[in-house]
């Protein structure tokens, strides 16, 4: 088994999960976000690497102390992880129980491929863009009914407090209303660890670049 | 973002701490390299790798090695949540991620 991987980020510190943790971007999303950050991830065109779980062990086997002495790991993301959970899965087998596993996940998935991660994952930083279907669509392209059943099953799970629900204010897309909108939706379900944010960047040029990956 | 120096400087921490909880001599000197770091260079990753070596002899003489949790306090600084899809930091074309080695002759 081998995942596409666009990119390693090594040593990453109070950035995405606790303690030090790396960073293996996925190729390949299920969403069209307009603003997307990393659309070489949706190109196949674009150089990557493909790596089976024991290599990319391997690979990130060289920053175990530090993951060990903070109760880091590796992140996951992307792209879209959960397009890889066999992989991951696997990967948890190779690494053992003493590293920490986050997701960065949109979970736009079939919710078997979720339910196949949740024993060794342990911790989600899920970006729902906006709860409101027809906003989610026109950002994303995608219908938002997966992410919001999955949504549902972290929670009967009793898995909230593993969860950060992310909900960005997307410049043409939602209002701070839309977003207030969300969070009391997100809160609803049961979660309530939630980081709202600004995107904060050069629209124009992040539109041309998405419409030339 | 945290800086590679910040960085550089808290990794360090970490191998002093494993150093002392387990009893090896580990002589660090202060980096000269100048300019933007990624937080660790082949002096550092050199650092690891002795640090690793000693701890696997001493887990062969059957001594108990210390290294799960000491630096804690390191995971408790509040994430930001600036992960691979949070664009923060406005120029899509920076690809490069954080934490990439230095080259060797930039770090002596």
């Amino acid at each position: 088994m081998k995942a596409k991987v666009s990119a390693i980020s090594r040593l990453r510190i109070g950035v995405d999960g606790e303690g030090v943790t790396t960073l293996v971007a996925f190729m390949l999303c299920p969403l069209a976000c307009e603003y997307c950050l990393n659309p070489q991830t949706l190109s196949v065109s674009y150089s990557h690497k493909e790596y089976s779980p024991s290599e990319l062990y391997e690979e990130l086997r060289k920053d175990e102390l530090y993951f060990l002495a903070t109760g880091g790991g590796v992140t996951f993301g992307g792209g879209e992880p959960l397009l890889n959970y066999q992989f991951i899965n696997e990967f948890r087998s190779v690494c053992g129980d003493q590293w920490k596993i986050n997701l960065e996940t949109s979970l736009n998935v079939p919710s078997s491929f979720l339910e196949t991660v949740i024993p060794v994952t342990d911790e989600y930083l899920i970006d729902i863009k906006d709860m409101n279907p027809a906003i989610y669509k026109s950002y994303t392209g995608r219908d938002n009914s997966l992410v919001l059943r999955n949504l549902r099953i972290l929670a009967e799970r009793g898995l909230t407090d593993k969860c950060v629900v992310r909900i960005p204010l997307i410049h043409g897309y939602n209002t701070p209303e839309d977003v207030a909108r969300s969070e009391s939706e997100v809160l609803a379900l049961g979660f309530d660890r939630i980081d709202k944010f600004q995107y904060d960047i050069d629209y124009a040029k992040r539109k041309r670049n998405l419409q030339n990956a | 973002m945290r800086k590679g120096k910040e960085i550089c400087k808290m990794l360090k921490e970490i191998r002093r701490r494993i150093a002392m909880e387990n009893d090896i001599e580990l002589v660090t000197s202060e980096c000269r390299h100048k300019g933007s770091c990624a937080g660790t260079c082949p002096k550092c990753e050199a650092e690891v790798a002795y640090l690793e070596s000693q701890l696997a002899a001493r887990k062969r003489l059957g001594k108990v090695v210390k290294v799960v949790g000491l630096s804690m306090g390191l995971a408790s600084i509040s994430p930001v949540f600036y992960t691979s899809c949070h664009p923060h930091d406005g120029d899509l074309e920076v690809i490069e991620l954080q934490g990439d080695v230095m080259p060797p002759d930039e770090t002596e």
